[in-house]
């Protein structure tokens, strides 16, 4: 009887499996033969952010913050070419920090996602995700056009009470699609 | 000890005797349907194959991007037997007007068809236009409507999702259909 049962369940799994995604064949006639095949296609999600460019700073004025901006791509198939965005750096936890191995000096970072507004936009900070949008929902290398900016300050106070010397440090920028 | 002897002997009797049936009757079933089988064959063999078919049709047709910075081509050789060794072809969609497109809920994404009129090749195909017939092919199979089971295999049919619609594309499963027809001339 198990036997039986576990048969028919095999069969009925069979039939269904089968009929979930039939194609049909077609049928000899004398004028038209039609067949059929259902088509899936997959897109998974995806962002990607390029264009990045490193960042040198020197001959600090000693009088004000010291900042710079790069201009940069990012691609999301989310709708609306939203995204999230989460930067670390090399400092402990992830902080923003650039070091000569001995000492170090923090900076902060900022994403601006309007290319347009021609302010340093929303402060990041390290490992914390930040919704974002308008990026770019065609194109991979949005085009040639630029539609974000990453601004890294460092503040006065802080090159103030640094040690002169040459500091070096590592930031990730990560996007990722909503 | 007599009786027990002579009990086994019957029992053993009874058993050699239901498995001898058991085994002619098998054997006759399956001459008879050696037999039967030999019989349609010439039977088909006499018939005069007429018409048009397409078989060897696989679905689902399966794809999935990733950002490859490439188009999704998918492909699958068929056969298409015409008894004269000509036909046309035509495809129609599940979109709107039969278009060819990939749907999820209100999100689309059209796609390309193209025939070769071989299998495993794809260096003669053609772009084929939602409902609207191709100009005539005469690389059909012409002798067996199934092609000898599928052994036989006459044609390609090549989707193609290209990158610049992929890109714009959002993400999530699409599904749709494609009926393929084979007319004969």
């Amino acid at each position: 009887m198990s036997h039986l049962l576990k048969l028919s369940i095999f069969v009925i799994f069979l039939i269904c499996g089968k009929s979930l995604f039939a194609e049909q064949q077609g049928v000899l006639d004398e004028n038209e033969s039609e067949g059929q095949i259902e088509i899936e296609l997959n897109i998974s999600e995806l962002a990607q952010i390029s264009n990045l460019d490193d960042f040198y700073f020197d001959n600090w004025d000693k009088k004000s913050d010291m900042q710079k901006s790069d201009d940069v791509c990012v691609y999301s198939n989310g709708a609306g070419g939203r995204y999230n965005i989460i930067a670390r750096g090399t400092g402990a936890n992830g902080n923003f920090e650039v070091t000569d191995s001995v000492n170090s000096v923090p900076y902060e970072v900022y994403w601006n996602d309007d290319i347009n507004k021609r302010d340093a936009g929303r402060r990041l900070r390290p490992n914390r995700s930040v919704r974002r949008s308008r990026a770019s929902n065609e194109y991979f290398d949005c085009n040639g056009i630029n539609n974000a900016s990453l601004t890294i300050r460092f503040l006065k106070r802080d090159l103030a009470s640094a040690l002169t010397s040459s500091y070096h440090g590592t930031l990730i920028v990560s996007v990722s699609p909503i | 000890m007599k009786q027990s002897i002579f009990k086994y002997f019957i029992a053993i009797s009874f058993f050699a005797l239901f498995f001898l049936t058991e085994v002619s009757t098998k054997e006759d079933k399956e001459f008879l349907t050696k037999k039967e089988a030999i019989a349609k064959k010439d039977e088909d063999e006499d018939e005069e194959e007429e018409g048009v078919r397409i078989t060897e049709l696989n679905s689902p047709t399966v794809g999935k991007w990733s950002g490859e910075q490439s188009d999704i081509v998918l492909i699958d050789n068929i056969c298409v037997f015409a008894s004269d060794g000509q036909y046309r072809v035509r495809a129609e969609g599940s979109g709107a007007g039969k278009s060819f497109r990939v749907e999820e809920g209100k999100k689309k994404i059209d796609y390309l068809v193209y025939w070769n009129p071989e299998a495993y090749r794809t260096s003669e195909k053609i772009e084929l236009f939602r409902n609207k017939s191709s100009r005539i092919f005469t690389t059909s199979e012409t002798t067996s409507n199934d092609c000898n089971g599928g052994n036989i295999l006459t044609a390609q049919l090549e989707l193609a999702f290209p990158l610049e619609k992929l890109m714009k594309s959002v993400p999530g499963s699409y599904f749709g259909t494609l009926t393929i027809t084979i007319e004969s001339i």
